[in-house]
């Protein structure tokens, strides 16, 4: 089954990446990071490969580092360390 | 290439490196030989296994291994490799498992090593082979520091405790300041960084400069803190042969509240009572240090972590990086030291990203002809070794190479020498020299 995408949305979403893009291309960190929402979670989970019977599981905490983990807070230092004084 | 002439490609005496040990393929080939099928090698950590059955894989040098805890909850590291044809046996990056089974043609070996079955044994083996002969290969000795799980393949190597020596000093500060030890964060991160493994090592054992002018201006202006540290802030040590790292001392490492400050202020008298007051109270500040050859640590407060320089040949190395912590500390205090690893080192990290740039350029310039016979200089400090009764080893100014010189000594020296009983006892710079 495929998700039911109207033209018009996906050439939405195609303007809003090329968009998105120049902006970081040009540098405008300040005009990006006003992309994004302020709850924005951007994370990359580590993929191991496990067997289910035995599968590794989290730690006593539930904790698991993961590549990367960002929310708007990070991108913003991530941002500024990119801007030319 | 022999022996002689690869050792005789550092020069640590006269601050010098000749750049074909990062890059030629035969000097790559010894170091596997002499440095990673002899040396002690970080494996895991005791807490990653704690259940017989439990295991993880991973690399010595280039060579697979897996560790595990057999079924009578002894710790073991064997080769990744089936006797028979020599696949890999094990290709998950950890579980809990009775046997591994070949894939290839269905041997299966124990979690202490031993043959567990082999198909048609009785019909076109005869019931001849000896099972006893075909058990995965087996380090010669696994030992453990403080949860950290070392092993060897070298049956004359010392015992651990003998190869760490006083750098032990300096390690318990972070590994024995609570009774519950310490435990990694992982899965570990893994990536590739086109350089060699030495970039990493030489540089989490004594360049603390770089940190401090340009390399990683960005990331401190986006992250706040560290300026230019004076050069005498702290120190670099090298307690044991090839072994060292770099340190605030007196409490000069500048302040920044952190995820831990906290816990480390209400562990403190625990910290004192099991480290002595000069340890416990911050005066000897680890920032970062190397236990020779490839593991690496890295204890700014807050975010510290553990990695390990994997060679992937002589222009590439695989980076293994875990978050290191106070088990006693609170999930929520870990889980924001997660985040600030996180946003510090690894893939995404400011810093770590830094890093990798500036050793893959290193690499980059490195290949061609001209540039891989240049010799690069570590002479920071050179002649201005000192001696520090209130602590072990040699030292040096915090920014200095003194740190990196004692690493190429024993790298030499390694390199060099054929039997462990005729390795120079020490790194240390002689008073002549």
């Amino acid at each position: 089954m495929s998700p039911e995408i109207s033209p018009d949305t996906i050439g939405q979403l195609t303007q809003l990446m090329a968009h998105e893009a120049s902006l970081l291309d040009e540098g405008h960190f300040e005009a990006w990071l006003d992309l994004l929402e302020e709850d924005l979670q951007y994370t990359a989970p580590i993929r191991l490969d496990v067997v289910e019977r035995g599968a590794a599981q989290p730690d006593s905490d539930g904790l698991a580092l993961s590549f990367f983990r960002d929310s708007k807070a990070t991108c913003s230092s991530a941002s500024r360390s990119c801007a030319r004084a | 290439m022999r022996y002689a002439e690869a050792a005789a490609l550092v020069k640590p005496d006269e601050g010098l490196i000749n750049r074909r040990i990062y890059g030629d393929p035969a000097v790559h080939e010894l170091e596997l030989e002499r440095i990673f099928a002899r040396c002690w090698l970080f494996i895991g950590h005791e807490s990653q296994i704690p259940k017989p059955g439990d295991f993880v894989t991973t690399f010595m040098g280039e060579d697979p291994v897996i560790l595990a805890r057999d079924q009578a909850g002894r710790v073991g590291v064997f080769l990744n490799s089936c006797p028979h044809k020599g696949r890999t046996v094990c290709e998950l990056d950890r579980g809990n498992q009775a046997v591994f089974v070949c894939p290839y043609h269905g041997w299966s070996f124990r979690t202490n090593g031993e043959v567990a079955a082999v198909p048609y044994f009785k019909e076109a083996y005869f019931g001849e082979l000896d099972r006893a002969r075909f058990g995965l290969k087996r380090c010669a000795q696994v030992q453990s520091h403080r949860g950290l799980i070392f092993a060897t393949w070298s049956a004359e190597a010392p015992p651990l405790a003998e190869y760490l020596g006083e750098m032990a000093w300096y390690l318990d500060i972070a590994l024995d300041r609570c009774p519950g030890g310490t435990e990694l964060i992982g899965p570990p991160q893994k990536f590739r960084v086109r350089a060699n493994w030495k970039a990493g090592a030489e540089n989490f054992i004594s360049d603390f400069q770089h940190a401090q002018t340009i390399a990683h201006a960005s990331a401190l202006k986006a992250m706040g803190g560290a300026g230019e540290a004076p050069a005498d802030a702290g120190a670099q040590a090298n307690p044991a042969p090839g072994h060292g790292l770099f340190m605030f001392i007196d409490g000069r490492r500048p302040e920044r509240p952190t995820a831990t400050s906290g816990f480390m202020r209400a562990n403190s008298p625990e910290a004192v009572q099991r480290l002595g007051a000069f340890r416990g109270t911050g005066q000897v500040d680890p920032i970062a240090g190397t236990i020779f050859p490839n593991l690496s640590f890295n204890l700014i407060p807050g975010i510290p972590n553990l990695r390990v320089w994997m060679p992937k040949g002589p222009h590439e190395m695989e980076v293994w990086t875990w978050g290191i912590v106070d088990a006693d500390v609170s999930p929520t205090v870990k889980q924001q030291m997660l985040f600030g690893f996180q946003a510090a080192f690894g893939v995404s990290g400011l810093v770590e990203q830094d890093d990798g740039d500036q050793w893959q350029e290193v690499s980059a310039a490195s290949r061609g002809y001209i540039s891989r016979n240049e010799w690069n200089y570590i002479g920071m400090g050179l002649g201005h070794e000192f001696v520090d009764e209130a602590m072990p080893g040699q030292h040096g100014l915090l920014i200095s190479e003194s740190n990196a010189r004692a690493f190429y000594r024993r790298w030499r020296d390694l390199i060099a020498t054929e039997r462990w009983d005729a390795l120079p006892a020490t790194t240390h710079r002689a008073a002549t020299a």
